[in-house]
């Protein structure tokens, strides 16, 4: 239990804060218009800028990549699983490809990373880890391949053919990618990478990382709003099962059977057990699928990860 | 170079940097005018409560340090009285005064002085243990009780309306940050007087809870005055700032200094009390003039200015006053 403090901490910390900003929504300091201000403060200023220092000073492993594919595979199987359900069910193209989405990706970069980096520190193995795990393991595959599947679910409901390229390459040239990518070829630079890791830039950056938590925290604090559970209960269900439960008991199985250290297993049951991602929602949505569904179920995800997260992680790890 | 010098350039290249970047971002429409308000009120009503709190609940005082702090009170009230009785006899309106008045009084000495300090004489050293202490009692407590009422006050009056101290008082007394902060070591205490198990982990999640948010305040501040700057005459801005850099630059330290003379201060409190007040303009105190209704747009320009003329002023008020 004592290793798992810091987390614990770390979460119970976090959700305060966006209690706290609910609090200062409803005494009318926030409104519903400021949310897409902070959204973009977040991935397109601090985020990036997290994401870029942290692999900067960071040594990449092959092991790293491993834990990356055994996230990706564990996201493939909650998908199937989702999709075979939704069949069993016999629900409507638009609301099964919301719910695939839904049931595999998680909120890897607006919620685990500030969690890993409050956790462990923005200079830490195990934020270069989650960074890893979640771009390699979540992220370019959701918008490479996560987002022709929704397309593809949104044009059999609608009947229409989309254009996913766009999205695509929305993704690539994302500050969050680019930040990534820089990131990485920094690493791979000693003289440049060393350089970073002095005092100057590690003030610099930690002004970005330190701001980082409290952005989020408004975010999701801001997009939380109470939603009506009643009609859609089974397919919360559904989601909570394999997004919250079943997708951080693979990526554990995966990191045993394949030998991968602690931190690995610890890092990736943490990015699985975070809730359904906001943009997996918005894709939906912009595809043709369920959007309405799809973010009445991201924001009941985000309220009960407010459990589900110290619990798995105490019964996990 | 002097290490001070050094120190502080770093700080105002970084600083410089995120108000670029502020202004790429509102340049590419992230940001928008309206979104001043939002971040002014997260600085004064979410980041700067959690400062105050956070820095009473881990600082502090031993006797013999009471008297630097008193000196840099006193020192603060005069400076105030002395910005505030200048601008009455230029007959600036009440936002400007407003904000040459807190400008004048406060510095920078969260967001500059103890990291310079730490920077110069060692992060565990007792120059910084004692700035943390002149900084808290000395300078944020005095800003965050009068330095609010004094913007509060010219901001009303400069949109002609009734002040009402009590409704002011309370609203400002009751914000959740406060109950927060009251509730939270209220429970603490509680917790540890009657020794009920977790005391410890509930003191120390309320005190991270108050630390990420102080963590996260110097980019708040910056992103506050990146989308507080507009383009001022000239004409306007330099004889505020003369007026701002002359008695918060300049008179500030020398009257801290001429205090510990006086009382006979040992060199290294007299040294830390000078190198804290001779900080430049306080960036949170442009946001809280812009705040509570004073003039954030002249604060904003004339906070900046005030950082770059540290850079001459800092060596010289240090090198007559305390020979470093």
């Amino acid at each position: 239990m004592d290793h798992l403090y810091p987390l614990l901490k770390s979460v119970t910390i976090f959700f305060l804060l966006v209690i706290f900003i609910q609090l200062l929504k409803r005494q009318g300091i926030f409104n519903d218009s400021h949310q897409p201000v902070f959204n973009r403060l977040v991935t397109e200023l601090a985020l990036p800028v997290t994401i870029f220092s942290t692999l900067a000073v960071s040594q990449i492993h092959a092991d790293q990549i491993l834990a990356a594919a055994v996230m990706f595979f564990a996201i493939v199987a909650c998908c199937l699983i989702a999709y075979f359900a939704c069949r069993a069910m016999k629900l409507s193209w638009g609301m099964t490809g919301s719910l695939v989405m839904l049931a595999g990706i998680g909120s890897t970069s607006t919620f685990a990373y500030p969690l890993i980096r409050q956790t462990f520190g923005s200079n830490s193995e195990a934020m270069a880890l989650g960074l890893i795990i979640g771009e390699f393991g979540a992220c370019i595959p959701f918008f490479t391949l996560g987002v022709p599947i929704t397309a593809w679910f949104g044009s059999r409901e609608t009947m229409k053919t989309s254009e996913v390229l766009p999205v695509i390459k929305t993704f690539f040239v994302s500050p969050i990618f680019i930040s990534f990518l820089l990131g990485l070829i920094v690493s791979q630079v000693p003289i440049i990478s060393a350089s970073l890791n002095s005092e100057l830039p590690t003030t610099f950056f930690g002004y970005f990382a330190n701001g980082l938590e409290i952005l989020v925290a408004i975010s999701l604090g801001l997009m939380l709003k109470p939603v009506q559970l009643r009609p859609i209960l089974p397919l919360f269900f559904l989601i909570v099962g394999l997004k919250l439960f079943l997708q951080p008991v693979l990526v554990l199985g995966g990191a045993s059977a394949l030998g991968l250290s602690s931190l690995s297993a610890e890092i990736l049951v943490i990015e699985a057990a975070m809730p359904s991602g906001a943009i997996a929602a918005v894709v939906a949505g912009r595809y043709g699928c369920d959007g309405a569904l799809a973010s009445a179920l991201v924001i009941a995800t985000y309220i009960v990860s407010l459990v589900t997260i110290p619990l798995v992680t105490y019964l996990l790890l | 170079m002097n290490p001070i010098v050094i120190s502080m350039s770093e700080f105002i290249v970084m600083f410089l940097v995120i108000i670029l970047i502020v202004r790429l971002l509102k340049r590419r429409g992230i940001f928008n005018d309206s979104h001043q308000q939002v971040f002014d009120r997260l600085v004064t009503e979410f980041a700067l409560p959690a400062i105050v709190f956070g820095l009473l609940a881990t600082t502090s005082l031993r006797a013999e340090w009471i008297l630097p702090v008193l000196i840099v009170i006193g020192a603060v009230l005069a400076i105030l009285l002395l910005a505030w009785g200048i601008c009455r006899i230029f007959g600036t309106s009440p936002a400007t005064t407003g904000s040459i008045v807190i400008l004048s009084a406060f510095g920078s000495t969260y967001t500059v002085g103890g990291p310079v300090l730490g920077a110069v004489f060692g992060s565990q050293s007792q120059e910084v243990a004692l700035g943390q202490v002149i900084g808290t009692f000395g300078f944020a407590l005095p800003f965050f009780t009068l330095g609010i009422l004094i913007a509060a006050y010219f901001g009303l009056k400069e949109k002609g309306e009734h002040i009402s101290v009590p409704i002011f008082l309370k609203s400002y007394l009751f914000s959740p940050i406060f109950l927060a902060f009251w509730l939270g070591l209220i429970a603490s205490l509680l917790f540890s007087t009657l020794q009920l198990p977790g005391a410890a982990v509930f003191s120390e999640v309320f005190l991270d809870f108050f630390l990420v948010i102080r963590h996260s305040l110097d980019l708040l501040v910056w992103i506050a005055i990146g989308l507080l700057l507009r383009p001022v005459r000239l004409r306007t801005l330099i004889p505020f700032l003369t007026l701002v850099v002359g008695i918060h630059m300049l008179l500030l330290p020398a009257l801290v200094f001429g205090g510990g003379y006086a009382a006979g201060l040992p060199v290294m409190q007299q040294q830390v009390a000078v190198i804290i007040s001779a900080m430049p303009s306080g960036a949170i105190a442009a946001v809280i003039a812009n705040r509570y209704g004073c003039d954030g747009k002249l604060a904003a320009p004339i906070v900046i200015c005030t950082y770059l003329i540290s850079l001459v002023t800092l060596p010289i008020v240090l090198m007559l006053t305390t020979g470093i």
